[in-house]
């Protein structure tokens, strides 16, 4: 019956519940979920009993420990894509109980993208944070550019969210900037301690090419250079 | 206050009598709720009677003192705490707690009414339609007896759909009401949001007191939906939502269950979800 149920994981799960062998049991659920693409709820609902499996399993703390903590670190990527703008959901004319499985890049583009009009400093935030989720099949240092580029990307979004067309240089950007998304975010990232990991390097912000119009400007260039360089100063004591 | 005594029976509806002992405690309150300086100690010392009466199972009692509290009672202690401190100074941890554990019990209480309602009814079936005499079938029957055979089959019927109509409403009612107390927001049911530092012997049995309903009452719950969604026919496939809700990091319902009671809830969630395969 083992090896018939091994070709049938969602029927072998059931057996395994059945018969106690309930770290097996989240074995097999952990790998349907992995499998899961269609449909988001079905995914977090095998993690879910995965997770249940192994809590309730007569193993040590440890293994448990060991089990959900993986489980754990996909239950929140589900979370992300649950928490989406309800507006979001609206244009792609999906709703959360049918919508597929969004890959980490995917989500990132639904927050900060043009799906979402109203992309706040909270969606930037949470698009920093789901740069965690990026694994790419490649090795540790392109996978680091790789990270670099999304990063800059999400700067870049950030900025071109507000007009910069009338700053006013003379006064203190942090005071009459504080309205646009790219401060907002700046600040929500500083004040979570988030921020070293994921400040840009300016110049290859004011590099990209959805900042060539704006870079144009020289007031904006200067106040770009100027704020990063003050947000570079205020963060080294945090980080120190 | 009494230690905990914790007891679970069979029968889901009832509850040991009330002592004499119990009145007293239930008419106490009363004399507290006179003075609208005294409120918020009023609802205190309600939390702890009905945290007393719901470890007993004793719900008609909670909910009797329960009902002792106006209903502007938030809104009293409100207006008594700013006519002493200024407008923003919030209110002291412990009255905010007490006043969160009260909006806690009542959404316990109405869980267990509308789960009560749903149990009666649900065992208040009327009979199916069995016809009278199968002979007669065979034998000459005179018509008026046909007719009348006929009209008390379609009666029967009839009752049957009302009364399962009535049973899908007390369902979802008490889908909602449970669910309500499951998805507590802001860290779950009976579980305080702010911190109360004063360390006192009276705060540490409380704490111990909500914890102890948390463990009994939460993966009872749990049990009582899925009895609900099992036996209002064809809600199979709603009961696997209940491991994920019992599986969320938010309020971290799976840390309530003992490994025994964990183990039955996810076997009867496999066993509906063999069903629907």
């Amino acid at each position: 019956l083992k090896v018939f149920l091994k070709h049938h994981p969602k029927l072998a799960w059931m057996h395994q519940v059945k018969s106690g062998d309930y770290l097996e049991a989240c074995d097999t659920l952990k790998h349907i979920a992995d499998q899961e693409k269609d449909s988001a709820m079905n995914k977090k609902n095998y993690l879910s009993l995965g997770k249940l499996a192994a809590v309730f399993s007569d193993n040590d703390k440890e293994t448990i420990r060991r089990k959900t903590e993986v489980i754990d670190h996909e239950q929140m990527l589900l979370k992300y894509q649950e928490t989406l703008p309800s507006s979001v959901y609206e244009t792609l004319t999906a709703s959360l109980d049918c919508a597929p499985v969004y890959s980490p890049t995917k989500l990132i583009e639904l927050y900060i993208g043009d799906l979402n009009q109203h992309a706040n400093e909270v969606d930037f935030k949470k698009a920093f944070e789901l740069l965690d989720y990026i694994t790419g099949d490649s090795s540790e240092n392109t996978r680091m550019t790789e990270l670099d580029e999304w990063k800059l990307y999400i700067w870049c979004r950030a900025i071109l969210k507000d007009n910069w067309q009338d700053v006013d240089t003379s006064s203190d950007p942090f005071e009459s900037c504080s309205h646009t998304v790219l401060f907002k975010t700046l600040k929500l990232a500083y004040d979570t301690d988030t921020l070293p990991d994921i400040m840009p390097e300016v110049n290859s912000l004011l590099g990209r090419s959805e900042l060539e119009e704006l870079g144009k400007d020289p007031k904006f260039e200067f106040l770009m250079r100027a704020s990063f360089e003050r947000v570079q100063r205020m963060m080294v004591p945090s980080t120190a | 206050t009494a230690p905990l005594q914790v007891s679970q029976g069979d029968d889901l509806t009832l509850e040991p009598p009330l002592t004499p002992g119990d009145h007293k405690k239930i008419d106490a309150i009363e004399w507290l709720v006179f003075d609208p300086a005294q409120r918020s100690e009023a609802l205190k010392q309600s939390n702890a009677v009905i945290r007393g009466f719901l470890a007993a199972r004793k719900f008609s009692a909670a909910r009797q003192v329960f009902q002792k509290i106006p209903r502007d009672s938030v809104e009293i202690i409100h207006r008594e705490w700013h006519a002493v401190a200024d407008k923003d100074v919030p209110l002291p941890a412990g009255t905010d707690n007490a006043i969160r554990e009260h909006i806690c019990v009542q959404a316990y209480l109405s869980a267990q009414s509308t789960f009560s309602d749903w149990f009666k009814h649900f065992h208040n079936k009327p009979h199916e339609y069995e016809p009278a005499n199968q002979a007669s079938t065979f034998a000459s029957v005179s018509l008026s007896d046909l007719v009348a055979e006929e009209h008390r089959q379609k009666k029967q019927e009839e009752e049957l759909g009302r009364w399962r109509e009535v049973l899908e409403g007390l369902c979802f009612a008490a889908l909602d009401k449970i669910y309500n107390v499951l998805l507590f927001p802001e860290g779950g049911w009976l579980v305080d949001v702010r911190e109360d530092t004063e360390d006192n012997e009276e705060n540490r049995c409380r704490h111990h007191q909500m914890s102890l309903l948390r463990r009994l009452y939460v993966p009872s719950l749990c049990d009582l939906l899925l009895n609900v969604l099992l036996n209002t026919g064809g809600r199979n496939d709603q009961c696997s939502k209940l491991a994920d809700v019992i599986a969320d990091e938010d309020n971290k319902l799976y840390e309530l269950f003992t490994k025994q009671e964990g183990k039955r809830i996810l076997e009867r969630i496999q066993d509906a979800m063999v069903d629907i395969l």
